[in-house]
Order: structure tokens, then sequence, then C-alpha cells
């Protein structure tokens, strides 16, 4: 982790905004992949302010602070999205599998089983 | 004989039913490449078998699913929208920011910061002419600052209005195209998975333009609705939009710019209905964004009330002001001061635009001497230039000096253009997120689905703790930085 504010905020930031490809890929391995990424920026922020609060901090630290801010934002949404998408798909395959409840929501997810038989 | 004939009604089935998903295979094929296009899959139905009712077994050509399905094309749609609505923000909020440029040479900041300058001069050598005619041009400087920037958002208006317009005229013209398409797809029958494409790629490019909602009917064609409620297509039909300028009914300023108005095929306002994609963030700007600085029917707008309030504070000064003393045995009174700026008082919305100084007015005429007690032969030159720094309320606007007040202008135009730039980009990968999704819809079975589907809420949970963590503790890191911030 650099003793510098700015450029330990700046590695961080790198490792925000490679969750944030990963949730725009948005495959299951991607979406894991982005969860280790921001467990790593957590853990080097976790890790750099113990750094940090001994250093001079300035203009680059502030302007760093809210670059970083401005790609969490972008995480969450990004996350937001790719979240909402498949919610409403897991309820339209609810509705496909289970129908609707008596309440007009899709019924839970059914499990879908195969048979097959030979000879 | 009849188990003969069963059999081979049976087996004819089949066949038939094979050739249908042979020919889905082959449309899959052809259209790989065409834009717009997902593949299909034909599905084959089981018919019951009981001889003795009659009925035969065997199996038929289903209906064909199409992988393209409506929930992940509309994803996209939506992202198509927010995209349209957030690039058209960026390109209209950066030309209104250029018009509050506080750090050149030119504009309303740098006019402002000359004309405290040349009270000071004035109070330095308050019988100078030429002190006094620096005065007078600096502010006739800030007025045609304060002219031009009223002009600068008059024309923004102005080419809002003719992108609103080209707006709907686009949106009409690709309603236009769904209506053929639709018609067609009608008539040729169901599952023809190029038109389906074209028409998918209609509603693509309409939700730039606007927040739309699309579904296939039993008849082939496309119900397209505009915020899932205004219908714009049906069948063979299309309901074009409308455009016009209005004064709103409630309107106290008669004479403000008018607002853009849409109106549905049958009439109704739809106005507030359009709030997304290209055509909503123009309407936002055009009714919305320009009426907080040039006002409209029932606001001043902001630079308009800065203009106003600084003329009468200005003007105020003076003619509290003399020219000249009263003569000593009290035959010739004193000249009292006249006002320096004039602007139109009948149209509030009109005060920056028409800002000037007086053409009564001359370097002679400009008031120094505050009467007091005690009389102060430089009082009112002195007090005017105070105004850059009011240590008063009656010299300031909304709790702030001119110069701050006209600064918030410009930071409000900032933040606005860096709230778009960062909407614009988040948009921008959204989408290109909705259309991988789009992808990975195509050709998986619901069986995997349903494993991945339960793998995904996982990770999502997962990462929302971890997003929440990562807010939390780059939050205790600028508290933690802050004393060191400079």
């Amino acid at each position: 982790m650099p003793v510098d504010v700015a450029e330990g905020l700046a590695a961080v930031r790198a490792q925000v905004e490679g969750a944030c490809q990963s949730l725009v890929l948005a495959s299951p391995e991607a979406v894991w992949a982005c969860e280790r990424a921001l467990g790593r920026a957590a853990e080097a922020l976790r890790q750099g302010r113990t750094v940090w609060a001994l250093q001079p901090a300035g203009e680059a630290a502030r302007s760093e602070t809210a670059r970083l801010q401005t790609v969490i934002r972008r995480a969450g949404r990004l996350l937001s999205s790719a979240s909402q998408y498949h919610a409403g798909w897991l309820r339209i395959l609810s509705a496909m599998t289970g129908g609707y409840s008596s309440k007009g929501e899709a019924a839970p997810m059914q499990g879908i089983g195969r048979l097959s038989v030979e000879g | 004989m009849a188990g003969i004939t069963s059999s081979l009604y049976v087996q004819a089935g089949a066949i038939s039913a094979f050739q249908q998903a042979i020919a889905v295979t082959s449309a899959n094929i052809a259209n790989a490449s065409t834009p717009g296009y997902a593949s299909q899959t034909q599905t084959l139905e089981a018919m019951p078998e009981e001889i003795s009712q009659g009925l035969m077994g065997g199996v038929v050509a289903g209906k064909v699913v199409s992988s393209q399905n409506q929930f992940a094309q509309q994803a996209v749609s939506n992202q198509q929208t927010a995209l349209g609505g957030a690039s058209q923000d960026v390109t209209s909020l950066t030309d209104l920011q250029s018009l509050f440029n506080v750090t050149g040479t030119s504009g309303i900041s740098t006019a402002l910061s000359s004309l405290y300058q040349s009270f000071s001069a004035w109070g330095q050598t308050p019988a100078d002419p030429t002190a006094r005619q620096a005065v007078l041009t600096a502010a006739g400087g800030l007025a045609t600052a304060f002219q031009q920037t009223a002009s600068g958002l008059a024309s923004a208006a102005t080419t809002a209005q003719s992108q609103i317009e080209d707006a709907v005229s686009q949106v009409n013209s690709l309603l236009g195209q769904l209506r053929q398409l639709n018609t067609q797809a009608m008539a040729e029958g169901s599952n023809d998975a190029g038109v389906d494409a074209q028409i998918n790629t209609v509603v693509q490019n309409l939700s730039q333009y606007i927040p739309v909602t699309s579904s296939q009917q039993s008849n082939s064609s496309y119900t397209v609705l505009l915020d899932g409620r205004v219908p714009l297509a049906m069948g063979n039909q299309d309901f074009p939009l409308s455009f016009n300028m209005y004064q709103p009914a409630d309107s106290t300023n008669t004479n403000a710019p008018p607002l853009a108005q849409i109106t549905a095929a049958d009439g109704t306002d739809i106005t507030s209905t359009v709030t997304g994609g290209q055509l909503g963030a123009l309407l936002n700007f055009r009714n919305t964004v320009l009426p907080t600085y040039i006002g409209d029917g029932t606001e001043t707008g902001s630079l308009n009330t800065l203009a106003q309030q600084f003329a009468d504070t200005v003007n105020g000064i003076l003619t509290a002001g003399n020219i000249s003393d009263a003569s000593a045995d009290g035959v010739t009174p004193a000249v009292p001061g006249v006002p320096l700026f004039t602007y139109n008082t009948t149209d509030v919305t009109s005060a920056a635009a028409s800002l000037s100084v007086s053409s009564t007015i001359d370097a002679s005429q400009l008031a120094a001497i505050a009467p007091g007690p005690p009389e102060v032969s430089n009082g009112i030159p002195l007090a005017l230039a105070q105004l850059e720094n009011p240590s008063s309320a009656a010299d300031e606007t909304n709790g702030k000096s001119y110069t701050a007040a006209f600064g918030d202008l410009a930071t409000q135009a900032g933040n606005l253009v860096n709230s778009a730039t960062e909407e614009q980009s988040v948009a921008q990968s959204a989408l290109t997120q909705a259309q991988n999704l789009l992808q990975q819809k195509s050709g998986v079975d619901l069986n995997q689905q349903a494993v991945t589907l339960v793998e995904y809420q996982r990770a999502y949970e997962a990462n929302a703790e971890m997003i929440t963590v990562l807010n939390q503790l780059v939050q205790d890191t600028i508290n933690m930085l802050q004393p060191g911030l400079g």
C-alpha cells in the first residue's frame, strides 16, 4: 500500500474500476470476481487508513477521494441494474414454472426436473 | 388397419414438426449477423395418446419460443433511454455552462469586478471626469454582459425548441416504420424472424428518444407504449406525437418565454409523461432548467433577479446622494443623484436582457456626495465600492454579495454538467451490461437458468455488502483526512 494518500486512494480506485468492468460483463463468474475485487479494495482502504492518518493530505488527496466516491457510486449503480434485471427475470421464471399465487404474485421458483426413460 | 393408419399419421406429423424445426434452425443461421436478431427455438408438443378416444399421440410443432425474450429486450430499451437522456443533458448543459464563465476575461463576473474597481477609483478622485467616465464605461460593460448572457440563454432556449421539434419528428418517423413493419408481420403470419429483428431495431432507436415498452401480440404485431401508458403503435396503426409552445393558464408573467408541450395523437398533454430519453432531457432543459435562469410564466429567473436587484441597489445608493451641494445661502437647492441603470420594469423576465445604462445620464451627473450628516464628498462611490464586500444585508442578494451570487449560478451550471457527465458514463456502462445480459439469455434452458439465478442472488448480496463497507470506509477516510485537506 503506497504511503502517499493520493497514490493509495488511486490504487483502491483501480480495484473498484476493475469491479465495474466485471459488473458490465455480468456473467456469474464476473459478478463473483467483482465481489473479490471489491473485497480487495476494502482491505486496501482499511490498511491504508492506518498509514495515511500520519501523512499530510492535500488537494490531490481530496480530488482522488472524490474520484473514488464517483467510481463506488458507479459500481453501486451497475450492481443495482444487474440485480434488478435478474430479480425481474427470476419473477418471470417463477411464474413460468409455478404460476401465480392467490395474491397475483409470481409463485416461488419451482425445481425443474427431467426424466429420461430408456429401453 | 387402423393401427397402420395411426402410425403413418403420427410419423407424418413428426416429419412435419421436424421440418419446421429445421426451418427455424436455418433462419437462425441465415440471420446470425442480422442486427437485433436473436436465435429462436422450435418447441415440440407431445399429443395425447388414447386410441379408444381417437387420440393417436405423436408430436406436432408447437409455438416458436424466441430466446430474444421481451424482458431482456426491454432492459436494453430502458438503458438506451437512460443513455439518450444523459447524453442530451451533457450537450445542453455544457452549452449552458459556457455562458457562466467566472474565470475568463469576459462575462458578468469580469464586468462586475471592473465596475467595482471603477467605483473605487472614482472614490479616490470624486471630481475627476476621467474616473467618472470610467464608471459609465464599466457600467455599460456590465449591462452588455447581462444582455449577452440573457441572449445566450434565449438562444439556448430556441435551440432546445428546435431540437425538440426534430426529436418529435424522428419519433414520428420511427412510429411510421413500426406501423409498416407491424402490417408486414401481421400479413406474413407469426415467427418471421427477419421482421421481428427489424421491429426490435426500430424500438431500440425509439428508446433513445422516449421511454417505451413493447410487447408482441398474438397476431405477431408489436404494441409499443410510451411509459407503459400512452399508445404509440398498435397493430397496423401508429399514433404520432405533436409539439407546440404554449403559455400556461396560470402565468402571471404574460410576456415570459413560452414552454414546450407534447401532445398525444388524441390531443392529450403528455409532456409530463416524457421523462426520459433525448426528448425527455430536452423538455426538462427547456421547461425546467432554463426557466430557473431566464424565468417563465410564474418565475422571474435567477439572472433577471440578479440584474434587477443589482440595478436597484446601485440606483438606490446614487439617488440617495447629491450631484452638488445646496448653496450656502440656501437659495440654490442641492441637486439629487439620478439612476445609473434602467431596465424593462413591465416584464420581470426581461430584466437582464434589457439592462442598460440610462441614456439621460452623463459623467457629470454621477452623484458622489453622501449628504449625511456628516456630509462626505466621496461617500457614494465608497458605498458603491463596498458592494463588492457588503457589510449590511441591504447590499446583499439572498445573503450574499452579487459576485458570490453570480458565482452560485456558475457553480449550479457546473454541478449540473458534472452530474450529467457522470450519469452518461454510468448509462453507457449499464447499456453495455444490458446488451451482455441479452446475449447471455439466448439458448439457455430453464434448468440452467434456475441454477444461475440462485448463484447471481448470492453474488449480488455479497457485492451489496461490499459496497456498503466501501462507502463507510471512504467516509471514514474523508473524516480522517479532513483536518489536513487544504
